[in-house]
């Protein structure tokens, strides 16, 4: 198992290198540069070449990638083109933001998905089975900033039970405000996510209740509810994981959004911000950091593969 | 004493092409001790008696009956929460399928243990909660549950029971996974053992391994076993007595011996002459022309008339009864047939 994810995490730097690699050239590869976006048309060539040198963009590609990579290695993601302000202090502040709604989303998706799931499948073409469906189909035809847009109406303005613009820090304002800040822009993004892993926990649920085996435990006298969480859940939840985990990717884009609709600066604003300004280090930064996130997030999917799936064994473990 | 008496049992499924009639008004009779093979072709509805037995067919399936009494209690009045303590208890059931029936998340001996805690008094909770807390942290192997379950494999002939214990499934081979179900199946000490197909999906050598099982296990736990094939072979090496079934009804039930010597339902004499036989070497084997009929409104009397070499044109409107073909007990429902004591048997 340890060498397992020793060859995993060396995997994942691969692909995050690979990563880096495709958008820093594939961003240079964008018409306009950072240096014409600031400075305007009417900006004169040389004030445009001064800028360009002052920024290192004057330099060859091969060797702002090369000095890129040598920060990277040394952890300095570098300034903002525009700013001048540290990557790293502009992701202090953006990063928690962002994991604080996809949290909220993945908390919120979860417990709605897997209850209404089970429910779904077990009674299935009952009516709660046809309520969970329509409103599954509801929650994964709606873009979520649109459920943003939606909920700050119906919580912040009819209502007015819950703030609808702008972040409370953990550490300064308590868990409290923390929570009322997040939440709405949290279910926003978790209401989509929820949708699509409700629907895998009910047909990957159906399929089991199906299964010889569970037969078997019916025949050998288990009751009802020990049948479906004891026999079945844990066979049931092994396609579950791999969407809930892939799915995540759903809730950063979907966190994206919704960020622009709560005034929230998390990496989806940065990010926004920095490509519309061409401004190649946040860029790179932040996409880098995406990357990583899903990188890791597979991995550890399939390390709760190991937990859920006694057939499957990585590498080394000799049994 | 009879262990098990069915008569006239029907399972209907509402379908939307209409009601399908898997079992059409079956007798079956089981005594203390015995085993009794139910054999025919893919389709017939054995598989689906058998369940109605155990009340183990889902909805929309539907099971009447005149009698259904297991120990002379009837099983169609029991409630659901009376048959989960009489299944896997008093009445068990072994599946033809050894790769997918068994759960391939739980270990071999928890799905033993789990059986005995269940059903005997081994002082160990199966509430849901004591059960997640099993699956999660592990059984213990110290408790009287998981001694039995090793008990039950060592009797199933499984090398090292204490470490395949705590094997899962898919680290058994497929004649180990049957012997797991058996072990399952009798680690309660059942009164009837229901075999569906339990050496369908072996090889043969394998096959005769289970069959021998089966039999000892008849002598040490004094079981009934109603054999549910459509190998004739297995039947006339394992069977006291034997029922044919085709398209949902009994056809003829018969001892082994007799209905192997002297088959006399044109169904059975077909399926006889389509079977291999090893003493006598035939050119070639006759085959039973067409299918089984699809078990929607069959508009005929006898279900097997439209393949029937001896068909006339009554076959399709009168209902065959049964009558006394041959010896003591040999019947077969055949108007073609003349009953040897002149009197046909009502059954409905």
């Amino acid at each position: 198992m340890k060498k397992y994810i020793a060859k995993r995490v060396l995997n994942a730097l691969f692909v995050v290198w690979l990563v880096a690699t495709v958008v820093f050239f594939g961003l240079r590869a964008i018409p306009g540069g950072p240096v014409r976006t600031m400075l305007g048309a009417e900006a004169t060539e040389e004030a445009v070449n001064r800028m360009r040198a002052e920024l290192g963009l004057d330099q060859p590609l091969y060797v702002q990638y090369a000095e890129w990579m040598l920060d990277l290695i040394t952890l300095d993601l570098g300034q903002s083109l525009t700013s001048g302000e540290q990557i790293s202090v502009m992701m202090a502040s953006a990063v928690p933001r962002t994991l604080s709604i996809a949290l909220i989303g993945v908390v919120v998706g979860l417990g709605i998905a897997l209850p209404t799931g089970i429910i779904s499948a077990t009674r299935k073409g009952q009516r709660s089975d046809y309520v969970a469906t329509v409103a599954a189909f509801l929650g994964l035809s709606m873009p979520a900033f649109f459920i943003g847009i939606l909920l700050a109406l119906v919580f912040g303005v009819w209502w007015g039970v819950l703030p609808i613009v702008g972040y409370a820090p953990l550490q300064e304002d308590g868990i409290v405000e923390w929570f009322r800040r997040i939440l709405l822009p949290g279910i926003s993004v978790g209401v989509p996510y929820a949708a699509v892993v409700m629907r895998m926990t009910r047909s990957s649920l159906l399929e089991v209740l199906d299964a010889e085996y569970m037969k078997t435990a019916k025949a050998k006298g288990v009751g009802r509810t020990t049948r479906l969480y004891k026999h079945a859940m844990q066979n049931a939840l092994i396609p579950v994981v791999t969407v809930a985990g892939i799915q995540i990717a759903l809730v950063l884009v979907g966190s994206v959004t919704v960020e622009l609709v709560f005034g929230i600066q998390g990496i989806g604003r940065l990010l926004v911000d920095a490509i519309l300004d061409r401004n190649y280090p946040v860029t790179q930064s932040v996409i880098l950091l995406v990357a990583a996130i899903m990188v890791f997030m597979n991995l550890t999917v399939d390390i709760i593969y190991t937990f859920l799936d006694p057939r499957i064994r990585y590498g080394d473990e000799a049994s | 004493m009879t262990m098990l008496e069915i008569r006239n049992l029907r399972t209907e499924f509402e379908t939307q092409r209409g009601t399908v009639t898997a079992v059409n008004g079956v007798d079956l009779h089981i005594d203390n001790g015995e085993i009794v093979g139910l054999v025919g072709e893919s389709g017939s509805g054995k598989s689906v008696l058998a369940q109605s037995v155990m009340r183990l067919v889902e909805d929309p399936g539907e099971v009447t009956a005149d009698e259904l009494l297991f120990k002379g209690e009837p099983l169609l009045e029991k409630s659901e929460a009376e048959m989960t303590a009489i299944r896997g208890n008093e009445i068990s059931m072994v599946f033809q399928d050894p790769m997918n029936s068994l759960n391939p998340t739980i270990t071999v001996g928890e799905q033993i243990a789990e059986t005995v805690r269940l059903h005997q008094d081994v002082g160990e909770s199966v509430s849901l909660s004591a059960e997640m807390k099993r699956k999660i942290i592990g059984a213990s192997k110290a408790s009287e549950s998981w001694r039995r379950a090793i008990e039950m494999l060592e009797s199933v002939q499984i090398p090292h029971p204490e470490s395949r214990a705590t094997d899962y499934p898919h680290e058994f081979s497929g004649g180990m996974r049957q012997r797991a179900m058996i072990a399952i199946a009798l680690s309660c000490e059942p009164d009837l053992l229901i075999a569906d197909e339990p050496t369908t999906a072996l090889d043969v050598t394998i096959q005769a391994q289970i069959l021998e099982e089966l039999h000892d296990i008849l002598e040490v736990f004094d079981t009934s076993i109603l054999l549910i094939t459509h190998d004739l072979a297995v039947v006339a090496e394992t069977c006291d007595r034997v029922n044919v079934m085709y398209a949902g009804e009994m056809v003829e039930r018969a001892t082994a011996r007799d209905l192997f010597e002297n088959p006399q339902h044109p169904y059975t004499q077909a399926l006889l002459a389509s079977t291999p036989q090893v003493e006598t070497a035939v050119d070639e084997l006759k085959p039973i022309p067409g299918t089984v009929p699809e078990p929607i409104d069959i508009p005929y009397a006898c279900h097997f008339a439209p393949r029937c070499p001896e068909a006339k044109e009554e076959c399709f409107e009168v209902d065959p009864a049964f009558r006394r073909v041959g010896s003591e007990g040999h019947e077969a429902a055949c108007i073609r047939r003349e009953p040897v004591d002149g009197e046909v048997i009502e059954n409905e």
